[in-house]
């Protein structure tokens, strides 16, 4: 069984990495994003509530550097993983009927949505990391990772039912309006509002907050939100994997 | 096809050499319909009862109009589509080219067999000597390490046929296998086939070409959801 | 034809409906930030003004992608309806109608989330910058269509002009905007006639220039991936 993950994953990896252009984008669409974001953004102060109570007062500059990775991540592994889930559907379902198991085909695939995101989320990182410290790197991590998760499963949901017009607009607007507005600290009194958190991006919108400006870790309710939205999405996707390429045999 | 034979070809189908054996597919009164439309929802039966066999040394052609169900069927037959009704048995190895050459855009003609080498566990020397055989047969050697998104529509083609008979499967099931070939390829492909069910495969054809009838053992007409054998 | 292959952009479920209810949910949802995220930026905008150039950006987003997944997703079918005798110039005309079609849409839901957020000052002059955003984008969607093959690759490029054009344009930086900003011209009609007092012939003249350009570029796009490469 190994044999064929195996096989499947690097010849799956390497079929990606025979797209320069898209190794390109991946890299430099981060790199502009953020860099530009932070730099156009005019430092003026700006308080920011803290999840579990108490604010912080920081600037907007900040407040942009610590959030723009995350939309950008939340983009592009959406966006990655509604395409490799459309090539899933095709051609993998082939590979099936020559013999591999619906599991065989996808964890190649949850590994290259993975890769995906893995690529992002240390770009992204790496050029946040030039203009922005938080206050603890690990959290800080971790919650980006848990946004390329949720949404990089989302987006593959995507692909799978919206098809490739539709699964491409779902996943520019969704991060967009969950990250980029209802999550953000930039606007209003800077605490999302009530709708916001039933998106999937408020728990890790959260812990970006409290590892970017709080001194200490206190957002345990919003990990566990988190955390339970990315397996919730990666569960779902590895389910509508299955039913796009299993058999009908029987 | 493109081209035209330098002579005329006749072929007549070999008799079934395992004749008695029991079949390697049977299909017995499958059924399957389709929901279409948003507003109005209306559903159009595809297939009401269609049953076929195959059995070992036969190279047995399902036709049938445009629209009547072929590819329908043969995506039934492998699993690709769940059935309404009625019953799929299958004996041995299967070995399946669909009409759509799928496979992957960036890989290469000889990654391709590396993958399905592994989806038919066949070993690395067993695997070589398929490649091998069949990039002679089918006379595309020198594609082996070409991307299939530098292939011609003809190439692939080729490609997706030899994907499909790697491990000399028991049963093989072709839709529309040689679309794209040319002349030379077109004759070889049957050729190929002959030497199979000489050997005791078991074919099934999805053809609309009425020429190739007299290469056949068996036809099925696919008409009004049904197989009728002629 | 034109209706032909609008039916085949929205065969997917829900595109229509994301179609209009995504760029109508960004404006109404982003109305009351947009202002603050200029003046974060240095910006100039006030927040009607903001929430105006949002409609603006969320129906060009859309008619950016579908210029560009008109071309990706129909190459060869075009190619060959235009061998059956149609011809490149009159697929690319269908193609063209197709895509300002549903791109009108878009746009009519953004004008729409508009209207109901803020007083439009003059609301025909409003509605003619949010189409000429959507037919510039058109054809930068097309343009991207002829030169990057794969879909990710091509959705990301339309993506990436998109993001610096929103970072560039007028009002979003200190300054009148960036040469960079493929829609200022656009974006400087629908800021006056959303919150201004409409603008003078030049810009009108300008906005014109960009769009006839747009439509031959996509014309040209279209047409040269439909033409047949014998």
């Amino acid at each position: 069984m190994s044999g064929r993950v195996v096989t499947a994953t690097r010849l799956g990896f390497r079929e990606q990495a025979r797209r320069p252009l898209l190794l390109i984008l991946l890299v430099g669409l981060p790199l502009f994003f953020i860099t530009r974001s932070i730099a156009s953004t005019v430092p003026q102060p700006r308080v920011v509530p803290l999840p579990g109570g108490g604010d912080v007062l920081s600037n907007m500059q900040d407040v942009h550097g610590a959030t723009m990775a995350a939309i950008t991540i939340a983009f592009l592994a959406g966006l990655c993983s509604l395409f490799i889930m459309q090539s899933a559907r095709e051609a993998d379902r082939r590979l099936i009927v020559s013999g591999y198991s619906p599991a065989q085909t996808i964890v190649p695939r949850l590994l290259e949505i993975a890769a995906a995101t893995g690529v992002v989320l240390v770009v992204s990182l790496a050029v946040t990391a030039i203009s922005f410290q938080p206050q603890r790197w690990v959290p800080f991590i971790a919650a980006n990772m848990l946004v390329g998760l949720t949404f990089g499963s989302i987006g593959a949901l995507a692909g799978a039912y919206l098809g490739r017009i539709g699964g491409t607009y779902f996943m520019l607007f969704l991060p967009m309006i969950d990250l980029g507005i209802a999550q953000t600290p930039m606007f209003g009194d800077g605490a999302p509002d009530g709708w916001a958190q039933f998106l999937p991006g408020y728990g890790a919108g959260r812990i970006l907050v409290d590892a970017a400006f709080a001194p200490s870790f206190n957002a345990g309710p919003e990990l566990l939100l988190a955390s339970a939205w990315a397996l919730a999405a990666l569960a779902a996707v590895t389910l509508a994997l299955g039913r796009a390429i299993g058999l009908a045999r029987g | 096809m493109s081209g035209s034979p330098s002579e005329a070809e006749s072929v007549r189908p070999r008799p079934s050499t395992v004749a008695g054996e029991s079949p390697l597919l049977q299909v017995n009164k499958v059924t399957k319909g389709f929901r279409h439309g948003v507003l109005r929802r209306r559903r159009i039966e595809v297939l009401r009862g269609a049953s076929l066999e195959v059995r070992p040394g036969e190279l047995v052609g399902l036709v049938g109009e445009n629209g009547s169900g072929k590819s329908v069927l043969m995506k039934i037959i492998v699993g690709l589509l769940a059935r309404d009704g009625g019953e799929v048995a299958l004996a041995g190895r299967l070995g399946y080219c669909p009409q759509e050459a799928l496979v992957w855009e960036k890989l290469t003609v000889a990654e391709h067999f590396r993958l399905f080498a592994e989806a038919y566990e066949l070993t690395y020397e067993q695997a070589t000597r398929a490649q091998e055989r069949l990039l002679d047969e089918l006379q595309f050697a020198r594609y082996a390490g070409y991307r299939t998104d530098e292939l011609s529509g003809g190439t692939r083609q080729k490609l997706n046929l030899a994907l499909a008979l790697m491990h000399e499967p028991a049963l093989l099931l072709l839709d529309e296998p040689y679309s794209g070939f040319d002349w030379d390829t077109y004759v070889r492909f049957w050729e190929m086939a002959e030497e199979r069910r000489a050997q005791g495969m078991g074919i099934l054809i999805v053809s609309h070409l009425l020429a190739e009838r007299e290469r056949l053992s068996r036809v099925y007409t696919l008409s009004d959801g049904r197989c009728v054998e002629e | 034809m034109t209706l032909v292959f609008i039916r085949e952009q929205l065969r997917a479920p829900l595109t229509l409906a994301l179609l209009v209810a995504l760029p109508f949910l960004f404006v109404v949802l982003a109305a009351d930030v947009l202002g603050e995220f200029a003046d974060a930026l240095g910006g100039s905008l006030v927040a009607d003004g903001a929430t105006a150039l949002g409609a603006g950006w969320s129906a060009a987003f859309i008619a950016g992608t579908l210029g560009f997944f008109q071309i990706a997703s129909a190459r060869e079918a075009d190619r060959r309806l235009a061998r059956a005798g149609i011809g490149p110039f009159r697929v690319a005309a269908a193609r063209i109608a197709a895509a300002v079609g549903l791109a009108v849409l878009a746009a009519a839901a953004a004008y729409l989330a508009m209207a109901i957020e803020i007083d439009v000052v003059h609301p025909l002059h409003a509605a003619a910058a949010i189409l000429g955003y959507s037919l510039i984008y058109l054809g930068l969607g097309a343009l991207v269509g002829c030169l990057v093959r794969g879909e990710l690759e091509g959705s990301l490029a339309v993506a990436f002009v998109f993001l610096l054009d929103v970072f560039s344009g007028p009002g979003m930086t200190e300054g009148d905007g960036s040469p960079l900003s493929i829609s200022r011209s656009a974006a400087d009609v629908l800021l006056a006639a959303a919150i201004g007092a409409g603008s003078p012939t030049a810009d009108w003249l300008e906005l014109a220039a960009w769009v006839l350009g747009a439509l031959a570029v996509a014309g040209a796009g279209f047409a040269f991936s439909a033409r047949s490469r014998a």
